[in-house]
């Protein structure tokens, strides 16, 4: 199968960016589209020319590092799908796929498709932890959590942290990440101590680094590659309440 | 873009609770607002809704009080959604050159995306609108032997304007834009939303959008048409 | 090729005593910095993996300064965070009869008798500890409905110790771990160094004194000293190409250590995972893993027939080969990693092979969706259904998989002491990137367990030992030790860049990979492995004349990342496939077809082979040379491994 790709192009943070145009051949159907893109890198390097930086790491759909927006969707058309896990299979033999970085202020490009998600770390650090220190912790039975909550603070847990839901929210809100790991945190026994404090200072910090608000378009589920519901958002929302009633003055 | 450290209510989270918190309240406001008026379609010449205005009107600082609540809440309504669609502009300056949705669970429509269009709108209608009938010319009834102010006689003046009629429908349409993503949003920005709410509040906030703001529609176009001067 | 041995004592320091009581003598024993004097160290951390954030995190909860490193955006990303399946605890909440020997016993076993046993028992041990910490930290493992902890079975064991979070337990592990580095990048006890390569260590009178690191944005080389340093940067399975590891993962800050001197521990012993979907096309980058949890409830099977063609739900019951069923009916389609890929390849070799390319068995789970549901089957494997699907297009829940062996763990890696330090005083190596404790194949479900007892309970106990005789002393980066590494790693680059020769750093890789995986993949001989060696050579020469990197050193450039990467990876493959010439047994992951038993098991030579082979690096252009260190059982008695 054979492409015609625009594909983003910033040598640096500060330069100016534009698409170029592109067309690889010889594609497989079952050839992700970073595939396609390394097959597309061979050329250039071949060329002469240099190839274009996109981020990738395990090509399994978990890690979270890669993170395209094509044809105008982070990580492309499928749902529930990671740019890597995408199969070229799902675009026609003879399409132009227009390639751009996830946008964000608090994403600065670092080149080409390459964006800087360090953010999203700063927020973890803010508060998305239990303080345990290693060798304290009691038995593992201890504390039993009834299923559906295990299963539901899983769910919230699965976020890969590869920032989707901020590419593709018209704000560029960081609100699902945020919240579902405070969702994660808060719907454990574990969690409950610090969950005040965890919610203000994430929240806080998800602000300083200029994310935009959440304004309730749940783009960002529909973008998340583990189909993180906007539900928890709302319990964001009820813990920060909390914590505005009963949480330490901050 | 760095700033400040925002605390409570000045976060992202803290605003968007401001905005579902008066949202909600000017909503309430419109349902009661929207039975008064439905008295329009009484066919009494106008009997009910004086007593109604009236009775509002007797309250004194009562009607005083939810006045400036009311105004209060406006305002501050409007000048959150200002700032939080300042931001949210700041937060993506370099824009996509194509933009789609996946679709699936994205509540994502022209309702949520021009939230702010339609506010503004709503914000300019608002003040001609109490202008028009609040502070229009007072006309005087006599009820049951009490002399008050016919409210409905203005009204009816008024909608018999086509331009007045058409143009306050029209602008119906935009608060029913503005309704049919703010009403669900609200609760889920005030967190009272979970995964059996859902459902329910996403198309409680649809019919009732759609009550609210048809209610409203109706009655100049139904005035126009089929209300007889006074 | 001669191997050139020589008798360097190389002593695993195992503590004396009882083997159940030889880790809390140690801890008794130990020395031990003071509360006040631990925040005079640095220590750096390479990896944010299992192994490396759990040992950031924990030293830095002791009060070290910790300088951590990865080579990711994010510590978050490390392939720790790929593991699915699960994680073995011997905490018998099951009832089954499982305890801390026997979690010992079937590691050493399954490990085919070649891992130490001091080391095993101690990670059997630990093993309690680390669900109570995962738990605690708010791992959400899955549950029964009474709200206690589910556990699921894995290959090798015959009871259920396996803790799992769904499909994604190395993520949630993982996450458990990088939120209590989180946690401690906040309190500015680790400084967090993402988007970095380690390059090259720095040796000083002996001793491991820092790093040298590329930043892979900016291209600048930036040295970091401290008064230890541990390296947690994972396995070598890409020197394959194909493998399930990340495309980042690679072996070059082990590889360039070795160079620095510290000792190779069995390069030979790489493990070749049996359910992973099989290689479909040119241009692939990897090979996705399929969880051997899938063993579980799938069966593998090939029709009886050579060469059929038909699809595999039209094959009538009685025409199909259970092979794994049929040779190991103890065990079944449950039986350890090693065997049941081998029994895949002999099946595919034999000519019975499905799919397009004849090299793919089927892993069917038709019996267990009638017997469970497909609500159940959903429910235990849901996500690695809808992986499969959209990767290959076709629906497991109706038509069977199709799964080949590849590679997909390394248990060689550096020599390490019961301290797990290497051979360089000072330099340690933690998880996967070390040798230690799985033998030569290791067990589902371990890596995370070895990873995390590294990390959290072992290395944060045993450095101290080293730091209380090592008084801080202020080294700076101007010594001129890391001026001089800086000029070797930038002399690299430069030469990197300036070959322009004709053809790709991935097109090298992928040859080398071609190489690897037919002559030191899954079953080797001597002829193939000699062979090895000389193709390695001659493209090792070749790419260092061929081999074009566009682009510049001073910016984010991905060519020249691999390049290095690359450059290693040629030299490593070699020294794995000498390894597996001098090691003339079979035994774990390490098949040599010149010695199986009649029925084709593996034959272990224990007379001769009952040691770690240890490789010291004596310069470019002269052969390693090979030490040995015996390993001695004294509670487990080595026997034919039996799965029957």
């Amino acid at each position: 199968m054979k492409y015609h790709l625009r594909i983003w192009r910033q040598a640096g943070p500060d330069k100016p960016g534009r698409f170029e145009d592109y067309t690889v051949d010889n594609i497989e159907p079952d050839m992700s589209f970073l595939e396609m893109l390394d097959i597309l890198n061979e050329q250039l390097i071949k060329e002469g020319k240099e190839p274009i930086a996109f981020d990738s790491d395990c090509r399994e759909g978990i890690c979270g590092m890669c993170g395209l927006v094509i044809n105008g969707m982070a990580h492309g058309p499928r749902r529930l799908t990671t740019t890597c896990e995408l199969r070229m299979r799902h675009f026609p033999d003879g399409a132009t796929i227009t390639v751009e970085p996830f946008r964000a202020e608090a994403f600065p490009i670092i080149k080409d498709l390459v964006v800087d998600r360090s953010a999203l770390d700063r927020i973890i650090a803010a508060g998305g932890y239990i303080s345990v220190n290693t060798g304290s912790a009691p038995d593992a039975n201890a504390i039993p959590i009834p299923k559906h909550i295990a299963e539901e603070a899983m769910d919230a847990a699965a976020c890969i942290g590869c920032g989707a839901c901020v590419a593709a929210c018209p704000n560029a809100s960081a609100a699902l990440f945020t919240a579902a790991k405070i969702s994660h945190l808060a719907l454990l026994p574990q969690g409950h101590p610090e969950r005040e404090r965890r919610v203000q200072r994430m929240v806080a910090q998800m602000d300083l680094e200029g994310f935009g608000n959440c304004s309730n378009h749940g783009e960002c589920e529909a973008a998340c590659p583990k189909g993180i519901s906007i539900l928890n958002i709302a319990r964001m929302r009820r813990e920060f309440l909390r914590a505005q009633v009963r949480g330490p003055v901050v | 873009m760095r700033m400040e450290k925002p605390k409570g209510w000045n976060t992202t989270v803290g605003k968007k609770v401001i905005m579902g918190l008066t949202g909600l309240f000017l909503v309430l406001y419109l349902i009661v607002h929207l039975a008064g008026n439905l008295t329009v379609f009484i066919p009494d010449g106008g009997r009910t809704m004086n007593l109604y205005s009236h009775t509002l009107h007797k309250t004194g600082p009562l009607l005083w009080i939810i006045r400036i609540l009311l105004l209060l809440g406006f305002i501050y309504h409007i000048i959150t959604g200002i700032q939080v669609t300042l931001r949210n502009r700041r937060a993506r300056s370099e824009r996509y050159a194509m933009y789609a949705s996946k679709g699936g669970p994205s509540k994502m429509s022209p309702a949520s995306r021009w939230m702010i269009i339609t506010g503004l709108l709503i914000a300019v209608f608002v003040p001609i609108h109490v202008n028009m009938f609040s502070l229009g010319p007072y006309y005087e009834t006599v009820i049951n032997g009490e002399p008050m102010r016919d409210i409905y006689r203005l009204v009816v003046e008024r909608f018999k304007e086509p331009e007045v009629a058409f143009g306050y429908a029209a602008f119906m349409l935009f608060l029913c834009a503005h309704l049919i993503h703010g009403i669900w949003s609200a609760f889920q920005s005030l967190g009272a939303n979970n995964r059996r709410l859902m459902p329910f509040l996403y198309s409680l906030g649809t019919v009732l959008s759609i009550l609210i703001a048809g209610g409203f529609f109706v009655l100049p176009i139904y005035t126009y048409f089929f209300i007889p001067l006074p | 090729m001669s191997v050139m041995t020589q008798t360097v004592v190389l002593d695993a320091k195992i503590p004396p005593g009882p083997l159940e009581d030889k880790w809390d003598n140690h801890k008794a024993s130990v020395k031990l910095v003071s509360p006040a004097n631990k925040r005079k160290y640095t220590i750096i951390v390479v990896g944010t993996g299992l192994a490396g954030a759990s040992a950031a995190a924990s030293l830095a909860e002791l009060g070290y300064n910790v300088l951590n490193f990865c080579i990711q955006d994010s510590p978050r990303r490390a392939h720790s965070v790929a593991a699915q399946g699960g994680i073995n605890a011997a905490k018998n909440y099951q009832n089954d009869g499982d305890s801390v020997f026997r979690l010992f016993y079937d590691t050493i076993k399954g490990g085919d008798y070649r891992a130490r046993e001091a080391n095993v028992y101690r990670l059997a041990q630990l093993s309690v500890q680390i669900i109570d910490q995962a738990v605690a930290q708010g791992v959400p493992f899955a549950r029964e409905y009474g709200g206690l902890l589910a556990n699921r079975s894995f290959g090798g064991a015959q009871v259920s110790r396996t803790f799992y979070a769904r499909g994604q337990t190395g993520q949630q592990l993982l996450l458990g771990a990088y939120s209590a580095l989180m946690r401690q990048v906040d309190a500015g006890r680790v400084k967090l160094f993402p988007r970095r390569e380690m390059l090259d260590l720095v040796v000083i009178d002996g001793r491991a004194r820092g790093i040298i690191c590329r930043n892979l944005v900016t291209g600048e080389i930036e040295a970091y000293a401290a008064d230890a340093v541990c390296l947690a940067t994972g396995g070598y399975s890409t020197v394959y190409f194909l493998s399930t590891n990340a495309v980042n993962s690679n072996a070059t800050a082990i590889w360039r250590a070795y160079k620095k001197g510290a000792m190779f521990a069995n390069p030979c012993f790489t493990q070749i995972h049996p359910t992973c979907l099989p290689e479909s096309y040119q241009g692939q980058s990897k090979l996705t893993l399929m969880s051997e949890s899938l063993r579980n409830d799938g069966r593998v099977w090939v029709p009886k027939k050579k060469g059929d063609t038909r699809p595999p739900n039209e094959i009538p019951e009685d025409e199909r080969d259970y092979f794994l069923e049929r040779r190991y009916p103890a065990f079944g389609n449950l039986v350890p990693r090693d065997i049941a890929s081998r029994a895949a390849k002999a099946v595919c070799d034999a000519g019975y092979g499905v799919g397009a390319t004849g090299r793919a068995v089927y892993l069917d789970f038709s019996d267990a969706i009638k017997r469970l549901g497909v609500d159940v089957i959903r429910e235990r494997y849901g996500n690695l259904f809808a992986m499969y699907h959209e990767i290959t297009g076709e629906d497991p829940y109706k038509v069977p998989m199709r799964i080949y062996p590849a590679p997909h763990y390394t248990m060689g890696g550096l020599w390490v002491d019961y301290n797990l330090m290497t051979t360089i005083p000072g330099l340690y190596a933690l998880g996967e990137a070390n040798f230690s404790d799985h033998g030569a194949n290791r067990l589902g479900a371990s890596a995370l367990m070895q990873g995390l007892a590294d990390g959290y309970f072992i290395i944060p106990v045993t450095i101290g030992d080293f730091l209380a005789e090592h008084r801080p002393d202020g080294l700076k980066t101007d010594h001129p030790a890391f001026k001089e590494a800086i000029r070797n790693v930038e002399d690299q680059i430069k030469r990197l860049l300036s070959i322009n020769g004709k053809r790709t750093v991935r097109e090298y890789w992928w040859e080398l990979g071609r190489i690897m995986w037919d002559y030191v993949g899954m079953s080797r001989n001597a002829e193939g492995l000699k062979k090895a060696i000389s193709d390695i050579r001659a493209l090792r020469e070749e790419y260092w004349k061929n081999v074009r990197v566009p682009g510049s050193a001073e910016d984010l450039n991905k060519s020249l990342e691999l390049a290095g990467r690359v450059a290693d990876f040629l030299e490593l493959g070699e020294l794995m496939a000498m390894d597996a010439l001098d090691r003339e047994e079979s035994c774990g992951g390490h098949f040599r077809e010149e010695y199986q038993t009649p029925d084709g098991e593996a034959l272990r030579r224990d007379d001769l082979f009952c040691h770690v082979s240890v490789w010291e690096y004596k310069g470019e252009g002269n052969d390693p040379v090979r030490h040995k260190e015996p390993l001695v059982f004294e509670v487990v008695k080595p026997s034919q491994r039996s799965y029957k």
